[in-house]
């Protein structure tokens, strides 16, 4: 039960990302935290942060993990296939009707709204992540409980350094990953 | 080159790329037009353009519909499914290795730390991402508004997800259809003045 629950739940995820990759992330959280309460908020931030250090689509990934996670390798199976289906099957009648699709104007519209959607969600995934480390608490409970909320220097600072290393110097993804975990480590022994 | 030879390329160039291509999508991109347009002159430069073009515009994981787009246009539905499976299978195998000696994450502080740190790095990933596409994305004010909007749902809210995505599919279509509702409307009975 729980594999067919897993096929069905990665495969309705696919069908909604738009964008790939870190628009999938506040997906895979509303689904397996928020509603399904398969993980925690910390286990999800790891693996996704875990996704992001391995090479490979960092969407396969996760669901890969999440998927082992709950259910052994027939887990990871079924949560990648979910994943890979719609993608599948709708790319291939895309590629069938090319051209028809290209120059659709219902699709153009559509999307006119859905990119737009993608760039808040996006932008959500940054609070996500900065809420179990930039930030003492997560942003929302500024609302409720204003007092509790601050930030935490380390997570600032290595938050900044990315920020400069990857957009100035053009450091490239596994050295940034490298240096943050070494900068975690190193910073809390301070 | 005969077809089964062409699959196994496609397969055997999908699953290196997969392998090496850290963040996945449009980072294979370079990649596949040196192999397939420069190397090999199975696509052209408008192929390469196309492929993005639909691409983008599809669900899913980025890498698959590359891959599916690309395999069948060089060796129609078998080469998208080995293309398809080149894809997936190096994250897949490197995954569950990984899982295997990996149950707990955060075991104990050191690694909670080292976490932490990657977090905070990937925020920072991710909000670079985000203002690229805010760039390209946002080209008008209800373009803008929708972004806002979601965040704000998202963060202090905790809208669903596909809920913000099927809003954002609605408000494009009415902005893109109601106008020429009311202008047929007007022809019909012209406003007082």
């Amino acid at each position: 039960m729980k594999i067919l629950l897993l096929y069905s739940l990665f495969a309705k995820i696919s069908l909604f990302t738009f964008g790939g990759g870190y628009a999938m992330i506040p997906l895979f959280q509303d689904e397996l935290v928020t509603k399904g309460q398969f993980l925690n908020e910390a286990e999800f931030a790891n693996m996704v942060a875990l996704a992001q250090v391995t090479p490979g689509p960092i969407g396969l990934n996760a669901a890969t993990f999440i998927g082992y996670s709950q259910a052994g390798f027939l887990g990871s199976l079924a949560a990648t296939l979910g994943l890979a289906t719609p993608s599948f099957l709708l790319t291939m009648l895309a590629a069938i009707f090319l051209h028809k699709f290209k120059e659709s104007a219902l699709m153009k519209n559509l999307l006119s709204g859905i990119r737009p959607a993608v760039v808040g969600l996006i932008a959500a995934a940054v609070v996500f992540f900065a809420n179990t480390s930039v930030f003492s608490a997560p942003l929302n409970s500024l609302w409720t409980q204003g007092r509790q909320f601050g930030l935490c220097w380390q997570g600032v600072l290595i938050f900044v350094l990315t920020l400069f290393l990857q957009k100035k110097l053009k450091v490239n993804m596994f050295g940034i990953l490298f240096l943050s975990a070494l900068l975690g480590w190193l910073l809390f022994l301070v | 080159m005969n077809s089964l030879s062409k699959n196994l390329t496609l397969f055997r160039v999908f699953f290196s790329i997969s392998a090496v291509a850290l963040g996945g999508g449009l980072t294979m991109l370079p990649i596949m037009s040196k192999e397939f347009v420069e190397k090999r002159g199975w696509l052209s430069d408008n192929d390469m353009l196309d492929t993005v073009a639909v691409m983008q515009s599809l669900p899913g994981i980025i890498s698959i519909n590359m891959a599916v787009l690309i395999g069948y246009r060089v060796a129609g539905i078998t080469g998208a499914l080995f293309s398809a499976l080149g894809v997936i299978l190096p994250p897949f195998v490197a995954i569950i290795l990984l899982a295997m000696f990996l149950t707990k994450l955060d075991d104990n502080e050191t690694i909670s730390h080292i976490f932490l740190g990657v977090r905070a790095a990937v925020a920072a990933m991710i909000l670079l991402s985000a203002i690229k596409l805010a760039k390209q994305a946002l080209k008008n004010r209800l373009a803008e508004a929708i972004a806002i909007f979601g965040f704000i749902a998202m963060v202090f809210f905790e809208m669903n997800a596909i809920l913000l995505v099927v809003i954002g599919a609605l408000v494009g279509l009415s902005a893109a259809y109601l106008p020429l509702l009311f202008k047929s409307s007007e022809t019909e009975e012209p406003p007082a003045k």
